[in-house]
Formats: C-alpha cells, sequence, structure tokens
C-alpha cells in the first residue's frame, strides 16, 4: 500500500505542466455559457454575500476558459458549496477592462457588477489554473478579464425581466450600447434594479439598484481609450447559520436568528449595505499586429456596513445565543416549557425588538438621559482603492512571443463601528463590558478610546474598534512563450512587494502602547515562477503539463494579532510557500471531446489567526496558529458528445481530497496583554478542510433543437462534505481529563462528514426573432429571449452546504452540544425565469 | 470516430480511472492525538512545600499578615481535595511529600480544572501567602471587605492559569496512615492539608443522628470520632457541602480526610472531601 501510495503521488507530482487551449466554438459550451450570463449572482444556500457572491463569481469566471471541464461544472456544481480544487476565491485573479481588481487587504475577487449586469459580462476571458494568461500572472485558479468597455459590447437594445427565489425575487435590467458611431466613440449604459421585500429565508430582504456608463473613442486603428463606471448601491437583510437544536425547534433548516418583530413589523439587526463604486479608464494600443500594450487604471471609493445588537452590561439579546438552548437545562419539566417557548412563541424564537426598546426606556434617568443597554451598531468599511496595471504582448517570431506586466494596487479601508439606533435609549458609552469583567481594578482597560475617556455616544458616532489598513502591493512580471508545430511552452516569473501597515486611530484601554498611531510597517518581497507545456500527439489529442512555484504573502488581517484592536505584528510572520502542479489530457473531436487532469498543491508554513471567547482562561484570546499546512490533490473529467442529432450529454466529475497536513503551532494571547499565556500544538493533521464537498458529479442530457429552443436536465452529486473543524477542540487542552482514547475523548477529535448530496435541474430557453410577425421594424432584429432553471426538482431541503464548529469550547463539561456546529441549507425548490427583448 | 480514437480515449479514461482511485487512496488517516496526560514541559518545583512553608514562616515579623511573594519560587503537589462536593469551597489543596498548603482560587468549579488526582505546578510569585488561624494559604489579593482583620481573597480566575500549571492527572494521592493519638500532638505546620486515613473509627452517637452540617444556615458543624480506645478528633463540615443535610454514617471503619488546624482553639481537625471518605461498614461498634 505504501509503495501504492508513493505511485500514486508521485505520477500526480511529478508533472510540471500545462497548456493552453482555445476556446472551441461548441454547441454545448455556447450554451452553457448562455446559462452562466444569463445566471446572474445568486446566494443559493444563504445571503452570506461574502462567501456567496465571491463563489458564484468564480463560477461565472471559469464559465469564461472554454474548458468543458470547468464550463459545465462552474453553476451546475456551485449551487451545493463546489470550490474549484479547493481554493479560496483568493486564488482567482479577476480584471476588469484590464485591470486586477482583487481587494488588496484580502486578495478576495469581488467584483460587485457581476451580479447586476450579466448582460454587458459576454466579453470575457480566461485562462484555468497553471495555464499562462495573456493578461495576468495568476493565481492557483487562474485569471480571469472582463471586457466592459463600450467599443466592445453588443450593439443594442436589451431589456431583461426575471423571477427568481432566492436572494432576490425581481431583477430589472437595461442596457443599451450604441457599438462605434462615426468617429470612434461608443457609449454603453445600463441599469438594474434587484430586489425582493421577503427572501427566501425568514427575515431577508434585498434591495439593489446598479448603473453602468462606459464611454469609449479609438484613435485610428491603434487606440482605444475607454472610461467606464459602475456602482451597485445594495442593501440586504442577511441571515445567520444556526446549531440543530435551534433548527430542529423552530421546524426547518431556514432558521433564522437575525430578525424579529417590533410593533408586529418584521425588523433584521444584520443588514448590509454596500456601495462601492468605481471608476476606470483603460488604454489600449495596437503598435502593430505583433504589439499590443493595454494600460489601465481603476479608481475605487465607498463604504460597506454590516449592522448588527450590541449591548453593555447586559445578556445577548441573541434567540439562538447558546445559554438558551434548552438542552442545557436539567430538569426536564423546565427544559419542556424552554422548547415549547421557543416552538410556538415567535418572541422568543426570534430578536424580540419590543423588549429591547421596553429595557432602554425603563433605564434611569440620568443628565445625559436613559443609557441604552442595547444598541442597534454598523461595522463599517470606508474603502478607497486605487489599482493601476499594465500588459505589454509581444511576438518576436513566429515561434517565441512575449507577455510582461506592471502592476500596482494602493488600498486604505477606515474600519469603525458606529451607532446606528440607541432603541429608545438617549445614549450609549465606549466602554469594553469583558475588560469590566476581567478587571475590577483597573479603570483604564475598559476604556476603548483612552483619548476621550467614558465617552457618551449618540447615532452616528464611532466607538469601540477605529483603525485604518493601509496596503501597497507592486509586482511585475514577464512570460516567455514558445510555440511549435508540435510543442508548445512557457515560463513565467513574477516578483511582488508587498507593503503594509495599520493605523490605530484610538488608543485601546487593554493596549495603550501598541494601539493608537501606525503599527510596524511591514515590507515583504514575495515570487512567483510557472512553467507549463503541452505537446500535441496530432489535431485530436493532446497532453499538458504545468507547474508554479510560490511564496504567498499573509493578508492583513493573518498579519496582526488583533487587527481590530492592535499593532502587534503576528510573531514569526512569514510568507506562505506554495507548490502546485497539474497534468492533463485532451482529446478534441468534433463529436467528443473529453478531458482527464490530476491536480496537486501544496501549501506550508500558513498562517491563521482568530480572536473568540475562550472558556478555560474566561475572556478573549487571540489564538495565531502558524506553520500551517494544506494539501489539495483530486482528479478532474470532463466529458461532451454528441449523441444524436440535437441530443448531447456531458459529464463531469472531480475526485479530490484537500487536507491539514500538518498540526499547527498555536500561540495564545490574552486580549488584554502581550504576554504569551500559552504555547501549544492543535492537532489537525489529516483533518479534512470543511464546507465543500471534495467529490462531485454532474451528468446532463441536452436537446437543441434547430428552432431555436433547447431543453437540458441535470443530475448532480455532492459527497465527501466535511465540517469545519474548531482548532481550539483538536487540542491537549481540550481533551484534559478525558481519559485518553475513551468514546468522549474520540468524540470530541470526530469530524462530522455530512451525508451525500442529490440534485436535479432542468433548464430550458427559446429565442423568438420578432421580425417575422411584424413588419416595418427596419433594419433592426428584435428577439423575445425566455429562459427558465428551475433547481433542486426535488425539493432537498436537507443540503446543508456549510457545516461549522464554532471556536468556543465548554471546557469545564467538554459538552459538544453546547458550542455546537452551526448549519446552513441549500434552498429547496428554486426557479429563475427570465424573458429578455433585444433590439440589434 | 476512427478504431484509433476510441482506443486513445479508452487508454485515457482507464488512466484517468487509475490516477483517481489512486488520489482517493492517497491520502492515509495518521493523526497524531493529543494525549494531554503528562507534566508540561520545562517546569518543576524549585522548593518543596515544606521548605516554601519555612522560608515565608520564617521571614515574615507578623504571622498573621498576607504576605505578597516576590521571589520567583515554583512549588509542586498532587491536588488531595477539591470543591466537587462543596465541602471546600473556592479551594483547592495540593500535597507533596513533604507537606501540604491550600489555594484560593475564584471559582466554584475548580474540580473541572484541578481535580483531586492531578498535579499542578504552582508559580508563587505575585501571590500572597497567608496564615488563616492555623492554615496556610496562597491567594490573589488583600481582602478588607469581609472582616476587620485583612484576610486573602482568592487568585482571580483570569489570573489563575498565570500562576497555576496543569500537570499530569489521575494520580493516586499517597495516604498517611496515623492514629488520632497521633494526629493530635502532629507537627501541624508540616501535616497539615495532607490527607491521613486513620482506622477502626466511628462517629459519636449523637453525631450519627444528626446532619453533617446545617444546610439550612450554610453553618459549619463540627461532628466527634472517636477510636476504641477513646481518643476523639474533630470532622468539621461547611453547610454548603452537598452532603450536608445527610447524616454521618452510623457505622464503624476507617475514614480519610485532610488534616487541618485550628489555632485559635487549638484543635486539630480533619475535613474529608465527600461521604466516600469514610468507608465504614455496619455494625462492629466498639462504643
Amino acid at each position: 500500500m505504501k509503495q501504492f501510495f508513493a505511485l500514486c503521488c508521485t505520477l500526480v507530482l511529478c508533472g510540471h505542466l500545462s497548456y493552453a487551449q482555445t476556446a472551441a466554438s461548441d454547441s454545448i459550451e455556447k450554451v452553457v455559457q448562455q446559462d452562466a450570463d444569463v445566471i446572474p449572482t445568486i446566494a443559493v444556500s444563504s445571503d452570506d454575500l461574502s462567501e456567496a457572491i465571491t463563489t458564484q463569481n468564480v463560477a461565472s469566471m471559469l464559465a469564461s476558459t472554454g474548458d468543458i471541464y470547468a464550463a459545465t461544472l462552474s453553476y451546475r456544481l456551485n449551487q451545493g458549496g463546489f470550490r474549484y480544487r479547493g481554493y479560496r476565491n483568493d486564488q482567482f485573479t479577476m480584471l476588469v477592462n484590464g485591470v486586477i481588481i482583487n481587494d488588496p487587504e484580502n486578495g478576495a475577487s469581488f467584483f460587485n457588477g457581476s451580479g447586476a449586469f450579466t448582460d454587458l459580462l459576454r466579453n470575457r476571458s480566461g485562462s484555468l489554473a497553471l495555464l499562462p494568461s495573456s493578461f495576468s500572472f495568476g493565481g492557483l485558479g487562474g485569471s480571469y478579464n472582463m471586457d466592459m468597455r463600450a467599443g466592445g459590447l453588443k450593439k443594442g437594445l436589451s431589456l431583461t425581466y426575471t423571477a427568481a427565489n432566492r436572494q432576490y425575487f425581481n431583477r430589472l435590467n437595461a442596457s443599451y450600447s450604441t457599438g462605434y458611431l462615426k468617429h470612434g466613440w461608443a457609449v454603453a449604459i445600463a441599469a438594474s434594479r434587484r430586489w425582493a421585500v421577503k427572501g427566501y429565508q425568514p427575515g431577508t430582504s434585498f434591495d439593489g439598484y446598479g448603473y453602468f456608463l462606459s464611454v469609449e473613442k479609438k484613435f485610428g486603428e491603434r487606440h482605444r481609450l475607454s472610461f467606464t463606471t459602475l456602482g451597485t448601491p445594495t442593501t440586504s437583510g442577511r441571515s445567520s447559520a444556526s446549531v440543530r437544536e435551534f433548527q430542529q425547534l423552530a421546524g426547518t433548516n431556514y432558521y433564522n436568528s437575525d430578525w424579529g418583530y417590533q410593533n408586529g413589523e418584521v425588523r433584521n439587526a444584520n443588514i448590509n449595505k454596500r456601495f462601492e463604486p468605481m471608476f476606470m479608464l483603460t488604454h489600449e494600443a495596437k503598435f502593430s499586429n505583433k504589439t499590443n500594450l493595454v494600460t489601465g487604471i481603476d479608481f475605487e471609493i465607498g463604504r460597506n456596513t454590516t449592522s448588527g445588537i450590541d449591548w453593555y452590561n447586559s445578556p445577548s439579546p441573541d434567540p439562538d445565543y447558546y445559554k438558551n438552548q434548552p438542552s442545557l437545562i436539567t430538569d426536564p419539566a423546565q427544559r419542556e416549557l424552554a422548547e415549547e417557548a421557543f416552538r410556538t412563541d415567535a418572541n422568543v424564537r426570534q430578536i424580540n425588538w419590543d423588549r429591547l426598546y421596553a429595557i432602554n426606556r425603563n433605564a434611569p434617568m440620568t443628565a445625559n438621559g436613559r443609557q441604552s443597554s442595547y444598541i442597534v451598531g454598523e461595522n463599517v468599511q470606508d474603502n478607497k482603492q486605487v489599482n493601476f496595471n499594465s500588459t505589454l504582448n509581444h511576438t518576436f517570431y513566429d515561434h517565441i512571443s512575449l507577455t510582461a506586466g506592471l502592476t500596482y494596487q494602493w488600498e486604505q479601508v477606515h474600519h469603525y463601528k458606529r451607532v446606528n439606533d440607541l432603541l429608545g435609549g438617549d445614549y450609549y458609552v465606549n466602554l469594553n463590558d469583558y475588560a469590566v469583567q476581567d478587571f475590577p481594578t483597573d479603570p483604564n482597560v475598559l476604556q476603548y478610546d483612552m483619548q476621550h475617556p467614558n465617552r457618551i455616544l449618540h447615532v452616528g458616532d464611532k466607538y469601540e474598534y477605529d483603525y485604518s489598513s493601509n496596503i501597497h502591493k507592486t509586482s511585475a512580471w514577464l512570460q516567455p512563450y514558445f510555440k511549435f508545430n508540435h510543442v508548445e511552452f512557457f515560463v513565467s516569473g513574477q516578483i511582488m512587494h508587498n507593503y503594509y501597515w495599520r493605523t490605530g486611530n484610538v488608543q485601546n484601554g487593554l493596549y495603550p502602547n501598541n494601539s493608537l498611531g501606525d503599527s510596524r510597517k511591514i515590507s515583504m518581497i514575495t515570487w512567483a515562477t510557472k512553467a507549463g507545456v503541452q505537446y500535441k500527439i496530432n489535431g485530436r489529442n493532446y497532453i499538458y503539463a504545468n507547474g508554479m512555484i510560490k511564496t504567498e504573502p499573509p493578508t492583513f488581517n493573518q498579519s496582526y494579532i488583533n487587527a481590530r484592536l492592535r499593532n502587534e505584528v503576528v510573531a514569526g510572520l512569514r510568507a506562505e510557500n506554495v507548490y502546485a502542479a497539474e497534468i492533463g489530457y485532451q482529446y478534441k473531436s468534433p463529436i467528443i471531446k473529453l478531458k482527464i487532469s490530476g491536480f496537486f498543491t501544496e501549501f506550508q508554513n500558513g498562517i491563521e489567526n482568530r480572536t473568540f471567547f475562550h472558556d478555560d482562561y474566561r475572556t478573549n484570546v487571540n489564538y495565531s496558529m502558524t506553520g500551517m499546512g494544506r494539501r489539495h490533490i483530486g482528479a478532474e473529467l470532463g466529458f461532451d458528445a454528441k449523441i444524436y442529432k440535437g441530443f448531447s450529454t456531458n459529464l463531469v466529475f472531480t475526485a479530490g481530497k484537500y487536507y491539514y497536513t500538518t498540526n499547527a503551532n498555536v500561540t495564545i494571547t490574552k486580549d488584554n496583554s502581550d504576554e504569551v499565556l500559552n504555547n501549544q500544538t492543535a492537532y489537525i493533521k489529516d483533518y479534512y478542510l470543511g464546507t465543500m464537498p471534495q467529490v462531485t458529479g454532474s451528468l446532463g442530457f441536452k436537446y437543441s433543437s434547430p428552432k431555436y429552443w433547447y431543453a437540458a436536465i441535470n443530475f448532480n452529486y455532492f459527497d465527501q462534505m466535511y465540517a469545519q473543524i474548531n482548532p481550539v477542540r483538536r487540542t491537549a487542552q481540550a481533551v484534559d481529563l478525558v481519559p485518553y482514547g475513551s468514546d468522549q475523548y474520540n468524540a470530541i477529535l470526530h469530524q462530522e462528514r455530512l451525508k451525500a448530496q442529490f440534485t436535479m435541474d432542468i433548464s430550458g430557453g427559446y429565442n423568438l426573432l420578432l421580425n417575422k410577425y411584424i413588419k416595418h421594424m427596419g433594419k433592426y432584429k428584435y428577439n423575445l429571449n425566455f429562459y427558465a432553471l428551475l433547481t433542486n426538482l426535488t425539493n432537498n431541503t436537507n443540503f446543508a452546504v456549510s457545516a461549522q464548529e464554532q471556536l468556543r469550547y465548554d471546557y469545564g463539561q467538554n459538552n459538544l452540544d453546547k458550542f455546537g456546529t452551526k448549519y446552513r441549507y441549500m434552498i429547496g425548490f428554486g426557479y429563475f425565469v427570465s424573458v429578455a427583448f433585444r433590439m440589434q | 470516430m476512427t478504431k484509433t480514437n476510441i482506443k486513445t480515449i479508452a487508454i485515457a479514461a482507464i488512466t484517468g480511472l487509475l490516477i483517481t482511485a489512486g488520489i482517493l487512496s492517497c491520502k492515509k488517516d495518521n493523526f497524531t492525538m493529543p494525549d494531554p496526560n503528562t507534566d508540561p514541559a520545562g517546569v518543576s518545583a524549585t522548593m518543596t512545600i515544606k521548605a516554601f512553608k519555612q522560608k515565608f514562616l520564617n521571614g515574615i515579623s507578623n504571622n498573621y499578615l498576607p504576605t505578597m511573594i516576590d521571589t520567583n519560587v515554583i512549588i509542586s503537589g498532587i491536588v488531595n481535595a477539591d470543591d466537587k462536593s462543596g465541602n471546600f469551597y473556592k479551594i483547592i489543596s495540593i500535597q507533596d511529600s513533604t507537606g501540604g498548603i491550600q489555594l484560593k482560587i475564584g471559582s466554584s468549579y475548580l474540580y473541572q480544572d484541578y481535580p483531586i488526582g492531578r498535579r499542578i505546578f504552582v508559580k508563587v510569585k505575585g501571590l500572597l501567602f497567608f496564615n488563616y488561624s492555623g492554615t496556610y494559604e496562597l491567594g490573589g489579593y488583600i481582602d478588607t471587605t469581609t472582616s476587620q482583620y485583612p484576610n486573602v481573597g482568592p487568585i482571580v480566575i483570569d489570573k489563575a492559569p498565570d500562576h497555576i500549571i496543569k500537570g499530569q492527572w489521575g494520580l493516586d494521592v499517597p495516604v498517611k496512615h496515623m492514629t488520632i493519638t497521633q494526629l493530635n500532638i502532629a507537627d501541624y505546620i508540616n501535616l497539615q492539608s495532607m490527607l491521613v486515613q486513620i482506622d477502626s473509627v466511628e462517629f459519636g452517637t449523637f453525631d450519627t443522628t444528626q446532619t453533617w452540617a446545617d444546610n439550612v444556615s450554610k453553618g459549619s458543624v463540627n461532628r466527634t470520632l472517636y477510636d476504641c480506645t477513646n481518643h476523639s478528633i474533630i470532622v468539621r463540615t461547611s453547610g454548603y457541602a452537598g452532603f450536608a443535610d445527610q447524616k454521618p454514617n452510623p457505622g464503624h471503619g476507617n475514614l480519610k480526610g485532610i488534616y487541618t488546624y485550628y489555632t485559635i482553639s487549638g484543635t486539630p481537625q480533619l475535613v474529608i472531601r465527600d461521604t466516600s471518605d469514610v468507608m465504614f461498614t455496619p455494625g462492629g461498634r466498639c462504643h
């Protein structure tokens, strides 16, 4: 077995490879592309924006590669939490109009236009995984460019209405593009509106607008200069995951504790508001057929706020707070009463806003009025960003071409909390509740802002934390590319300078000497190199191999022990080492397309930080893990065949293993001192990465009629899904006093595997050319486009797409249900139906 | 589609399946599991409990005032009494081969961290050493709120991990076998807070008709233990003990307890951890 293990790993490892392919203009791919065009950013399982939207972004990007494997799996499997090769979304480099827009602070590839303007995203190109790209060096997942410049957009008018039952229920889109007019001008405008008064999950809502303007001027045949601006002001009422006990008592897996009644009206405490408009200038110069230079600059400025209830010196108002779990009540009669109350009384099951108001209004009168015990606060991120990118492509001879690029990104994010609603009281105080409990004798520690002690807060005032991140990233890359009859290969290299620091705007009483002003400025050089080769056996058979080695800089948050409150940098801060390789075989014929590939990615010396309430130390601790290793290994299959006339079938299958390869070194510091409380080991080696299926498959059948309609059915399978582990639970401290090897010991260390799931979708589309029916329509073509996608036809409501163990752990009694795993479920039967009118 | 193509595809598909199978069997679960039941590396006692008590008793002018310890000393001992039954409250008691001492810690769930049979290492610097009417204690701060005399308050639970390092658990607590006569004349400074056992004893007839303590007003109560030659010693029980409302076993046999001494009345006494310390069988009384 050991030999076999060695063999199989070598097999995958020894490849260093891969190779570029051109998008075949196959009907299936086109249709898939069509589907992906129509499907907007939808949060299928949840409205956790950051996660759902970004994975959806990745999905629509993958479809742009023309790769049969990537195109099919992109959105079919996305609903089940599928992640391409198990990567986080910072491994996907995203560009708009040739400018990298990945967030410098956390690397996330989030493009807020992708949900609102699906019509305008047709000019996409991507290079999957380790393939070379002509516009960016690329992350492990590849690089993707969306060209939204006016001149390239499809000419004409488009109006679309969509009905759906997801994050939003209605969407209206309008866009108009002139194409190139005389004198080389082109203009495109678009507007969008998405809304749901009530979303799929109870208490959720959505209200989004979008605008888009792009103006382009072509100077001769050589220069294109464009200006594009877009924005999507969006407000959404969100939901949180919950533990099983509350979901069962509530009678639904979609239980959402974030809302409650106020005067009989639904009010959600967890509201996200986001408006981060972009202004982009892109210049493209085609100096000759052999030389092309694209230079772009993007300015972004905006605000992203998320609200929640805060409280001072009072019990938690969360209905699903752990202390409210009836299972913790030992007396059976009392427990029964508590369960009954949760089942039947909406004011127990949900936030009781009226009660919070009553408590605040009954507070004793002081000189400043009544002090609120409960308020609604907002976590605010005021974001300023500049992204600059310049990419040169030059072909020297027929066989050699060169791509070179320069990128500079600057970002400053001002993070703070502010009072949003005093809930009937007159003021709030800027004091640290935890510190009050911990240090009854030290008057300073409870001050969030020592320079303004005991400050009285009103609506709009900042409190708790207030800091800015300052980030500069500069990189340059070079990629020679060689092309011969049977062999193509490339080598590329990138070097990056990361320079960033934290600026504290308040002096926190817990860290009086290490919270105000600039932190140590972190300067780190990182590099990446990749290479690949493709061998063409004949016109239909190709093999390829690609590899990458790089150092990945830590993100801003990974670099600080607790970035919200203090300037302390993680001890031993360093870049992560990444090794990746893939090998593959491709077969391409007009009837059959097949792709088989194997991949291997190893991450070493990763860093993670968490801050949470530690029940053994009975205080907030900063949990800093270093030396973390992960391995992502797997095989992929993509198959597509025309069976007979318009009938075709396609299959994608992924078998992956994504897991931790080392135990983590944990350094625990209390939230009140620099002194290291404990150094310990989190025994996470060989645990799986959580909340994503590691084995997935989708089998589809499709009929395309020559009469402009098609219908398709897909069967999707998801397996090897695991709960995301809490490293705290895999420490010696967590199994303290539990006999080694006992049932309880094993239960504490066990990682929950979620049940395999199956879903079925059908989709169809029809295009109606109106010119046939109505005469005198001039030179334009008028189309009506119908599209319908019905997902999860079996209404499977037990598909947990996310399971996360809480970081808090019950050291006293080792009761795993006290801070149990929180689950989120995919929505049941879903529909997405649209009708579009197009004039071209 | 040509035969060659089909052959190529078939070979590719088989290779692909092999790779898949290989990958799926690639990962061998080889967890290293945490086994915490060891003493921490790099920590050991620098002084015995006996030497520690002597050092700080000698240096103290007023024996009855809490003294802040400002030297780096580590003492180590096995927990011989915790707060599980409630007979000890916010107190654990530890012993090594030379002696015992009590620690006051601000939690009523100390047994969840420091159960009987666990070795702990105490970094005493920054703690207060106090002679509480003959019982030597380590605490966290000087408490002047509860009486006119300064007392020592418990170590704040958040601070406990700074001073107390957990070691191996599940250890047997060594028991000193003694007679009541020996206890009555024992060296109380060194023997106190150690676990002792006396054999062939019984509670006074009247005591067995009463409860261990007053669980209504929560007062502590003394019960008298006799041997067959009429020597006696007090067994003192807190009204907060979970067994306070029960009556002492009317049988005869052996009894374990923590030895303490009350200087004001000059009396030695025993405190049981739980009723399982009373290892009596029915009948066989000598009185």
